[in-house]
C-alpha cells in the first residue's frame, strides 16, 4: 500500500508540475463541434426534466440548503471543448454564476472566485445515458500560497449534478487523496465556539458575497473525510468582514484588511482530465468508480441481521413428511423447517450488490390528492406485484404450513411477514425484517412450500429526500447465490442474476410509469450492478482492507 | 467398407442434431414464441419483440426446463417414433402426439417445464398456443434425425 501511496504521489506531482495545463480550468482539447451539439442536446433536455431551483442567495430555508445551487449558472457553450479521457471522451464548458462568490478555507487567509472554480462536464455513461456534472475546484491556502508547479495540488474537488446533489468529493492533502463522504452540510457560521463536525476529518470552507468594496459572509460548507461526526472546539472568529475595494477581478484574493493580488487567475486547480487520470491511476479497485456512500450502504445492508424472534419465526415454518420407505413398511416422518438464509453460509464465491433508483420530481396524485414520498413507498409495497414484471416475479403474502401473513403484510407495520416469490425455475420466500414508514428490507429464507431463495441476503426498499425537492426511490440489494444448483446456472447461463436485474428493472420502469400516469413526474434514475468476490467484501466489511478495495471514490478511507 | 465409415458419422450427425435442438433450437424457439404470444395476447403490457427478454427466457429455459423437454417431450417422442408405427402416420397426426406430450409435460411439471415461463396460477390459453406454435416449428424438425435414423437402418438391413 505504501508503495502505492508514493506512485500516486509521483503521479500527482508529474501532474500539477504542468503549470500550463494545471492553470486552466477548462483543458485545451480539440473541438468536435458535433459532439458537443450532441452534448448541447442533451443537456438542453435534461434541463427541461429539472426543476430550477429559485436563483437567490440571500435566504436559507434549511441547514442543508446550498445557497450556491441557488445561483443561476451560465454555461459557455463557445468555449466547450472536447477532451479524450479514461472515461472517454467529454465536453467541458465553462460556468458563469449569476453571482460572484468568494471561498475561503476556514483559518486561511486566501480566497479566490467561484467562477473560477466551477465548471460542467458532460460526457457518455457506459449506460449510454448522457451525465451532466459540475466540478467545483477549491484549492486551499497552501496551495494557493506555494511554489507554482512545484507542489501537488491541495484542496477539495467536488463534483455535483446540475442541481447541486452531490455525486462524489475529494479532499487533496499532502499529496495524498481522500473521498469525501456523503452530501456536504451546510451551516451557517456558529456564534458559539462549538464545533458541530470533527475539524481532524472535515473541512470548513466559508463562502463570501461580495460587492460595494466589501465582502460578507453568507455561509459555510463542511466536508467531511470518513463521514464521521464529533465535538470539538473552533477557535475560529465568525463574521470577518473583508475591508478594501474588489477590484472586479475574477480570482482576485482577499486578505483580511485588504486586497492581494486580484484580475488574472492565479487559482491553478487540477484540470478534469487530470482529476481523472488521478481516479483511473488508482490501480486496482473492484468496482471500479461506485459511489463511496453507495458502497458504504451496501456493507450496512450485507451485514444486517434479523431478529432472533424473526428467526424463531421462520424456524416455525414445518412441513412433516411422513414416508413408507423401510422395508417394514412402518412409517418414518421427518421435518423439513424453515430457516433464515445467511449470506456468509451462501454457496457462490461472488457477491450481488445491486441498486435500482427511479427520481421522482412530483409525487403522483391519486383520487385528486397529491400522495406523500411515503405514502408512494406504502402503495409500492401493498400492491408490489403492480410495480414488477410479474411473468420474472410475484409477491404473494405466505399462507402455508399455519401460517398466514396475509393479515401482517398488508398492516401498516408489517416487520415480520414473510411473503412468498414466485420466480420461473426457483420460487423463493422472504421475511420483512425491518421496516419504518420510508423503508423496508426483506431477507431471503428457506421455507417448506418454495424451499431455497435462489438467493441469500437482504433487499432495501427506500427512498431519500433530495436537496432539489425531488426523491429517490429505489431498491437496494446485497445477496449471494445459495446454492450449487444457482451458482451453476449463473455461471452457465447468468440467471439467476440477469433474472433479478430484469425483475428490477422492470420495478425502475413501472414506478416510473406509474407517476408519470397519475400527473406526477419521474424517469429511472442510476442503476448499479455489482458482482465482486464476496471474500474481498468480507474483508472490507471486517476491517482488513480498506474500502478503497471497492471503489476508485474510496480512495484510502 | 463404405457402408461402415459412414454409419458411425451418420449416427453421430443425428445425434448432434438432437443436440442442437434440445440445447439450442428449444430454448430460442421457446423464448421467441412466448414473446410471440405475449405480443399476441397483449399480456403484461408487451406490445412489442423484447430482444432482452427474449435471451433472458432462452437462458431460463436452456438450464431450468431442457431436462423436462427431453424426459417428457423428446425422448418418449423420438422412442414412440423409432418403435412404435409413429413414423408412419401422417404428419398430422406426428405433431399432434408432439403436441400432447408437451401438454402432458405442463400438466405433470406446472414448475419445471415451459409452463413456469408463464409464472401465473393461470397460464392457459397463452401457453396452449405456444405448444401449438412450438409443435409447428420444432416437430418438424426433430422429425428429420429420426427418418435419417429409419432410413439408415433400413439400409443396412437391406445391405
Amino acid at each position: 500500500m505504501k508503495t502505492l501511496k508514493t506512485i500516486l504521489l509521483a503521479v500527482l506531482v508529474l501532474l500539477f508540475a504542468c503549470a500550463k495545463e494545471a492553470e486552466n480550468i477548462v483543458p485545451n482539447g480539440a473541438p468536435d463541434v458535433l459532439l458537443v451539439q450532441t452534448a448541447k442536446q442533451n443537456f438542453d433536455e435534461m434541463l427541461l426534466n429539472w426543476k430550477q431551483l429559485p436563483d437567490t442567495v440571500s435566504q436559507m430555508s434549511t441547514s442543508n440548503d446550498n445557497p450556491r445551487h441557488h445561483l443561476a449558472k451560465a454555461v459557455d457553450w463557445q468555449k466547450a471543448e472536447v477532451k479524450q479521457l479514461t472515461i472517454g471522451e467529454a465536453v467541458v464548458v465553462p460556468l458563469k454564476y449569476s453571482k460572484e462568490l468568494f471561498a475561503k478555507f476556514r483559518g486561511s487567509n486566501t480566497t479566490f472566485a467561484l467562477n473560477n472554480a466551477a465548471y460542467m462536464m458532460l460526457y457518455k455513461h457506459k449506460s449510454g445515458e448522457w451525465r451532466t456534472e459540475v466540478i467545483t475546484v477549491v484549492a486551499d491556502e497552501d496551495f494557493l500560497n506555494g511554489a507554482k508547479g512545484k507542489q501537488p495540488f491541495s484542496g477539495i474537488v467536488v463534483v455535483e449534478d446540475w442541481n447541486g446533489k452531490f455525486i462524489r468529493g475529494f479532499k487533496y492533502s499532502g499529496g495524498r487523496i481522500f473521498s469525501l463522504s456523503g452530501p456536504r452540510q451546510v451551516v451557517e457560521q456558529p456564534t458559539t465556539q462549538v464545533q458541530l463536525y470533527d475539524p481532524g476529518s472535515c473541512t470548513y470552507v466559508d463562502w463570501y458575497s461580495c460587492g460595494g468594496g466589501e465582502c460578507h459572509y453568507m455561509y459555510t460548507e463542511v466536508s467531511c473525510t470518513g463521514g464521521g461526526a464529533g465535538g470539538g472546539d473552533d477557535g475560529n472568529p465568525g463574521g470577518i468582514d473583508y475591508g478594501g475595494p474588489y477590484d472586479g477581478g475574477t480570482g482576485g484574493s482577499y486578505n483580511d484588511g485588504g486586497v492581494s493580488g486580484g484580475g488574472s487567475s492565479y487559482l491553478t486547480p487540477p484540470s478534469t482530465d487530470a482529476l481523472n487520470s488521478q481516479i483511473q491511476s488508482k490501480p486496482f479497485s473492484l468496482l471500479g468508480d461506485v459511489p463511496c456512500d453507495l458502497i458504504t450502504k451496501w456493507l450496512n445492508l450485507a451485514a444486517h441481521q434479523t431478529t432472533a424472534a424473526q428467526k424463531q419465526k421462520v424456524n416455525n415454518i414445518i412441513a412433516k413428511v411422513i414416508v413408507m420407505s423401510n422395508p417394514y413398511g412402518m412409517p418414518i416422518s421427518y421435518s423439513y423447517a424453515g430457516q433464515v438464509l445467511d449470506i456468509n453460509n451462501a454457496y457462490s464465491t461472488v457477491v450481488n450488490m445491486d441498486y435500482f433508483s427511479v427520481n421522482v420530481t412530483k409525487l403522483p396524485v391519486i383520487n385528486g390528492q397529491q400522495l406523500t414520498p411515503q405514502q408512494l413507498l406504502d402503495r409500492i409495497r401493498r400492491d408490489i406485484n403492480s410495480f414488477v414484471d410479474v411473468s420474472l416475479s410475484e409477491f404473494t403474502p405466505y399462507n402455508h404450513y399455519g401460517v398466514d401473513d396475509t393479515g401482517l403484510w398488508y398492516s401498516s407495520n408489517p416487520t415480520g411477514a414473510v411473503v412468498s416469490i414466485a420466480i420461473p425455475g426457483n420460487s423463493g420466500s422472504v421475511i420483512t425484517s425491518s421496516y419504518s414508514p420510508n423503508s423496508w428490507t426483506f431477507s431471503t429464507i428457506r421455507d417448506p412450500f418454495n424451499g431455497n431463495h435462489p438467493v441469500s441476503g437482504n433487499r432495501e426498499f427506500s427512498y431519500v429526500a433530495n436537496a432539489d425537492g425531488s426523491y429517490t426511490f429505489y431498491t437496494r440489494g446485497v445477496d449471494r447465490l445459495t446454492d450449487m444448483w444457482g451458482t451453476l446456472a449463473q455461471n452457465t447461463t447468468g440467471i439467476p442474476f440477469n433474472k433479478a436485474d430484469a425483475l428490477w428493472t422492470s420495478f425502475q420502469t413501472k414506478i416510473e410509469s406509474y407517476v408519470n400516469h397519475n400527473s406526477g413526474s419521474a424517469r429511472v434514475g442510476e442503476t448499479y450492478k455489482e458482482r465482486p468476490d464476496w471474500a474481498k467484501v468480507k474483508e472490507v466489511m471486517e476491517g482488513k482492507l480498506p474500502l478503497s478495495t471497492l471503489s476508485k471514490n474510496c480512495l484510502w478511507d | 467398407m463404405k457402408a461402415m465409415v459412414s454409419q458411425p458419422i451418420r449416427k453421430a450427425g443425428e445425434i448432434t442434431w438432437l443436440l442442437l435442438i434440445l440445447l439450442v433450437l428449444f430454448p430460442a424457439f421457446t423464448a421467441f414464441l412466448w414473446q410471440v404470444v405475449q405480443v399476441l395476447f397483449n399480456a403484461d403490457g408487451a406490445d412489442k419483440l423484447n430482444l432482452e427478454r427474449i435471451d433472458l427466457n432462452a437462458r431460463m429455459t436452456l438450464f431450468y426446463f431442457g431436462w423436462s423437454f427431453f424426459l417428457f417431450v423428446l425422448l418418449p417422442y423420438s422412442l414412440a417414433y423409432r418403435y412404435t408405427r409413429v413414423n408412419n402416420w401422417p404428419v398430422f397426426f406426428q405433431l399432434l402426439l408432439f403436441y400432447m406430450l408437451l401438454l402432458l409435460m405442463g400438466i405433470l411439471l406446472p414448475y419445471a417445464s415451459i409452463i413456469d415461463l408463464y409464472n401465473t396460477v393461470d397460464p392457459y390459453p397463452r401457453v396452449l398456443v405456444l405448444y401449438l406454435l412450438l409443435t409447428l416449428t420444432l416437430g418438424p424438425l426433430v422429425n428429420i434425425p429420426l427418418r435419417w435414423r429409419l432410413r439408415r437402418q433400413s439400409n443396412s438391413q437391406q445391405v
